[in-house]
């Protein structure tokens, strides 16, 4: 109090305000705060808009291509094509018959135009109409009016094609004497072309063009020129003759074109086994081929070259469009991508010994990881003394879960390697055993640290109950701490599978992506674990280098649908399991 | 008798054994008991189980051996029996003219092998041969190989054989089919000897005061203790795979050359070492460009994750309400059970085309590049980061938490001024563990990073398609790999073996952050 002495000047009232009222100061504080806030919230959404820009990349490009578009067709097996020679067809004839020419140009065409000529479609007709549509929209979008008449009155497209092909060549040359010094010659052609368009039925034109010859009689070759240039009536005029020369190009190749003759080889089998078949006719779903199954999704809208499904055109297409409103093609769900193997076609590619190896691999790690991680656990948790061995395991334990999946893979190709120096050859290689032991060291890092949990989530009284009563360390351990444990454990053991199922890089490298021609695979029991397999990601990964983009981007994301479906049963399982067995004590 | 007494059947017959053997035991103990069954050391279902385990567990032990080494064994015995001098791997003077000796060694060692293959493969093919019920053994074992129908024979049967069936062949095919057929009885036959005698043995051990609880559980610990060495075998194993190719490549090649070398172009030959004109080698197989190319994805996807995964993680655990945290969480979640292949995919497919729309195709060449994957990978380890600093940051005691508010700080000053520099270690922990999965991750690299095979220099351009060390060994060593006889797929070995170091050390450091960190507050 001394102290304050020397301070007597009158001590500034202080601001009375409210504990409740924050200060500027403080409200400052709080607001640069908030900032921090907000930079979460953003963060959080940004990676939340990932997340959905992920999901909706994935459905909407893979649940399209689960769907497939197919033409029911009347399949008449032709005796003619099949035996040329007349007499009955023995099985060896059929089986030495083409698969090219004899079943996809040969029966499967022929059955095509059988079926479009009971639908009523005429091909030669649409093809016809489709050019001469096109040839009348490139006339008139260049201003030459009257085409449709024009062409009809020709005759055939043919027909409309060389006269316009003639009224072209009168441009050109008016064009070209333009180009020269001869002002009369220049006028003169300019009058025969105006004469050729008038004559054609192009009145406008004409008139445009006799206009021109007047600018070329004043002397102005080069306006003249530019004015003839800008009507632009001579690449039209060409333009449209090449349309109209197209529908006497068109042939059987570009109609059996559409269709995907898949099951040419099936065709033959069956006909093979079935000769009585000859001469009758069977009612078939055959694939449309996949690229104008983007035109038929509305992917690619089929005008103009960018939006044309690569090696079509538009008359084709003009076909599809007639087939289906003639209900002859239809949109399926394409159960055969589950069944099929797979291919470089993306009309019959599908995914079913991918599903079947993945599932042996996944047997294979529930098998091996299930008994060796439960047992290191086990041990390790209830029975390892405490000393310099057990760290060490426990370091690399900890350590192997970190290791980078490819490692793994390495190991893998290292013991094929091995294998194949010490002379087992390669049978093992691409199987789902080894597979599946890869991706069970892989996984055991990680149902070991979920079994150590669950195995210390069961409380001592337990094992201080059994012991008391006299059981054994080990009764102690298999009669009552695993039972309690063994939700905890199996949650654990199947988010591990799941893991497992994604893992890619492993498997690529102990050869699963070479595995092209991969069958489906025996049951386990008949050595289904020592053949070629595949699995779900590598065949995504096949999928995903496809030439074909409808593959690249279409099936690539489907196969990609079957496996998150498949993940997502997997933890949902485990979150079940967990809810309905986790015990709290 | 041979065919009867296969491995399988030896197996199904050890089973059975210990089947019997339970119940047997069972009540061996039941009748040594005498009618009072408390008199027993051990119930009798333990006698039952010890007789069983002492009849099955040996001879299934064995059988798993031999049916790993009968092949290793029959393949040494083939080399064995082949001699330096054979005729057929003489190498005739007109091929030897202009060659180095060692030129001769390497083609006359070729020649061995191929002999030695033919030789098994006319053995498999006699087997065939005979199974198909074509000829007896007494009438193989007269057989001559001047008989050129012998050939022809095995191949009308449909079997395979090699080029060209010489005497020398067919003598030692023949003398490696008895030493197999051996082979094959001998195993089945010691499984079941030594089923036997366990049965016999540890029937005659059932008295009453035999300890056959204890007996069992040893068993039972032996296993358990085995199954916990896996760990450390599988390591053993990793490193033995990875460190034997990697030191040949090295001394062929040098350690020098690898570590600092600015190319990388494999030359590609696939068997043996490709060596130009001057004797060097015409792979370059340089390190740098392949790091850089690691280390440069690596970095873009920090610079995404951490941020996001920093912030996400503190908002979380700091601000966000119960309900708010129930749904994010998990939906972060999500993200990490993605496969990374997809991720690949989504990069090639979406971002590296909107990227490509944004800056435009003079600085961007390709749809891949070093931000395509950086991002997505960066995107992909967000949960990471978050869901381990959120467990560093709860770990951060109460205490602190409310000392600081209790001083007048606001929630966010408390954040950066307390709970951050507590957490930090543990934090940069959590990042260099991003850093090591980043460095590591494979599927994203090869889809959306690049595909180049060679390449040089280091590539500066953030929107350039680079070359990493994962990229390269899946390219590598997918396929069909034959061996380890090309540099090019040693180089690979070499490439993992310096992958896994930097995984290693990064973990082992990340490890050593976070257990420091727990240290200090537990």
């Amino acid at each position: 109090m001394t102290d304050a002495t020397g301070f007597d000047a009158p001590i500034p009232p202080a601001a009375r305000v409210s504990l409740y009222e924050r200060s500027a100061q403080v409200k400052q504080r709080h607001r640069k705060g908030a900032a921090l806030r907000y930079l979460g919230v953003a963060a959080i959404t940004l990676v939340l808009f990932f997340l959905a820009v992920l999901l909706w990349s994935i459905f909407s490009r893979g649940i399209p291509a689960l769907f497939q578009y197919q033409a029911e067709i009347e399949i008449y097996y032709d005796p003619e094509i099949l035996n040329p020679d007349g007499g009955p067809v023995t099985p060896e004839e059929i089986g030495d018959v083409s698969l090219r020419s004899g079943f996809e140009r040969g029966i499967f065409l022929i059955s095509l135009k059988r079926t479009l000529d009971s639908a009523g479609i005429d091909v030669a007709q649409v093809v016809a109409d489709r050019w001469i549509e096109e040839a009348v929209e490139r006339l008139s979008a260049a201003g030459l009016s009257g085409g449709a008449e024009i062409i009809a009155g020709a005759g055939a497209p043919s027909e409309g094609a060389r006269l316009l092909g003639q009224t072209g060549n009168t441009l050109r040359a008016a064009a070209s004497a333009l180009g020269g010094d001869d002002q009369a010659g220049a006028v003169e052609a300019l009058e025969t072309a105006s004469t050729a368009l008038a004559e054609a039925g192009f009145a406008e034109a004409a008139a445009t063009l006799a206009e021109i010859a007047a600018t070329a009689g004043q002397g102005a070759l080069s306006d003249a020129a530019d004015a003839l240039t800008a009507t632009g009536y001579q690449q039209a005029l060409f333009d449209a003759a090449g349309f109209l020369r197209q529908p006497d190009q068109f042939d059987d190749g570009d109609l059996s074109a559409i269709i995907y003759a898949a099951n040419r080889r099936d065709v033959r089998d069956r006909l093979v086994a079935n000769p009585d078949l000859v001469g009758e006719t069977a009612q078939e779903g055959v694939p449309i081929d996949i690229s104008v199954t983007r035109y038929l999704s509305g992917e690619l809208s089929g005008e103009g070259q960018a939006n044309m499904p690569p090696g079509f055109n538009e008359a084709q297409l003009a076909i599809v469009d007639e087939m289906v409103e003639a209900g002859i093609i239809d949109r399926n769900f394409r159960w055969s991508f589950f069944t099929n193997v797979y291919s470089q076609n993306g009309e019959v590619a599908g995914i079913g010994p991918a599903l079947m190896g993945s599932a042996y691999m996944m047997l294979v790690v529930l098998v091996f990881s299930l008994i060796f991680g439960v047992a290191a656990s086990i041990y390790l948790e209830e029975f390892a003394p405490k000393n310099k061995i057990t760290d060490f395991i426990e370091i690399n334990i900890a350590n192997l879960a970190a290791v980078p999946s490819i490692v793994f893979g390495i190991l893998g190709a290292a013991i094929l390697f091995t294998l194949t120096e010490l002379g087992f050859g390669n049978s093992i290689r691409g199987t789902a055993l080894l597979g599946g032991l890869v991706l069970s060291l892989m996984t055991l890092p990680t149902i070991v640290i979920a079994t150590r949990a669950a195995l210390k989530a069961v409380p001592p009284s337990i094992r201080d109950a059994a012991l008391g009563i006299g059981a054994s360390k080990v009764q102690t351990v298999f009669h009552h701490v695993l039972p309690l444990a063994a939700p905890g454990i199996l949650t654990g053991t199947i988010i591990g599978i799941a893991q497992a199922l994604g893992e890619t890089a492993p498997l690529l490298l102990i050869g699963l992506s070479v595995s092209t021609g991969a069958d489906i695979l025996s049951s386990p029991f008949s050595g289904g674990l020592l053949e070629q397999a595949q699995s779900m990601p590598t065949v995504v990964y096949l999928f995903a280098q496809n030439e074909d983009a409808p593959v690249r981007e279409g099936l690539a994301q489907a196969a990609i649908i079957v496996m998150l479906l498949l993940l997502f049963a997997l933890n949902f399982i485990a979150i079940i399991l967990r809810r309905r067995f986790e015990r709290r004590w | 008798m041979s065919a009867l007494l296969t491995l399988p059947t030896a197996l199904l017959i050890v089973f059975i054994l210990a089947a019997v053997g339970f119940v047997l035991g069972r009540k061996r103990a039941i009748s040594a008991a005498g009618g009072d069954q408390s008199s027993l050391h051990s119930l009798p279902k333990q006698h039952g189980w010890h007789v069983a385990l002492a009849t099955a567990a040996p001879a299934f032990v064995l059988i798993i051996f031999w049916s790993f080494f009968s092949g290793l064994v029959s393949n040494i015995y083939v080399e064995a029996i082949v001699p330096d001098d054979q005729p057929e791997l003489r190498l005739p003077l007109d091929q030897r003219e202009g060659l180095s000796d060692r030129e001769i060694e390497i083609r006359i060692e070729g020649r061995r092998d191929l002999f030695i293959a033919n030789v098994k493969s006319l053995a498999v093919a006699i087997d065939g041969y005979i199974a198909n019920g074509n000829a007896t053994e007494a009438e193989v074992g007269n057989w001559r190989a001047d008989l050129a129908p012998l050939q022809e024979r095995l191949r009308a049967d449909g079997q395979v054989v090699g080029a060209s069936v010489t005497q020398g062949a067919l003598t030692h095919a023949l003398s490696l089919r008895s030493f197999n057929r051996g082979l094959a009885v001998t195993g089945p036959a010691l499984a079941i000897a030594l089923s036997v005698i366990g049965f016999a043995l540890s029937l005659a051990l059932i008295k009453r005061d035999f300890r056959a609880r204890i007996a069992v559980e040893g068993w039972a610990r032996g296993f358990l203790v085995f199954a916990s060495t896996m760990a450390i075998l599988t390591t053993v194993a990793i490193l033995y795979a990875l460190t034997a190719p990697s030191l040949t490549f090295f001394r062929e090649y040098g350690v020098f050359n690898f570590l600092f070398g600015l190319e990388w172009a494999p030359a590609g030959d696939v068997a043996g070492v490709p060596e130009g004109h001057d004797g060097e080698y015409e792979s370059a197989l340089g390190f740098l460009p392949l790091i850089w190319g690691t280390l440069y994805i690596a970095l873009v996807a920090l610079l995404v994750s951490v941020p996001l995964g920093l912030f996400a993680a503190i908002y979380l655990s700091e601000f966000a309400s119960k309900r708010v945290r129930a749904w994010v969480k998990p939906a972060l979640e999500i993200l990490a059970g993605v496969p990374t292949i997809v991720y690949g995919i989504f990069a090639l497919v979406t971002i590296g085309p909107f990227l490509q729309a944004v800056v435009g195709s003079t600085v961007m060449p390709n749809t891949v590049s070093v931000v395509t994957a950086g991002t997505v990978m960066g995107m992909m380890l967000v949960p990471f980061v978050s869901s381990l600093s959120d467990d560093v940051i709860n770990a951060v005691p109460q205490a602190m938490r409310d000392g600081s508010l209790g001083l007048g700080a606001t929630p966010s000053e408390t954040v950066l001024q307390v709970i951050l520099p507590a957490a930090l270690p543990g934090i940069v922990g959590a990042i260099v563990l991003a850093a090591s999965r980043a460095i590591g991750e494979t599927m994203i690299v090869v889809l959306a990073a690049g595909a180049l095979s060679n390449v040089t220099g280091l590539e500066p351009n953030p929107f350039g398609a680079v070359v990493t060390v994962t990229t390269r060994i899946v390219a590598v060593l997918t396929g069909e790999g034959s061996g380890f006889d090309s540099i090019d797929v040693l180089a690979v070995f070499a490439l993992a073996f310096t992958l896994f170091f930097i995984t290693l050390g990064l973990n082992l450091l990340a490890q050593r952050m976070v257990a420091k960190y727990r240290e200090q507050y537990d």
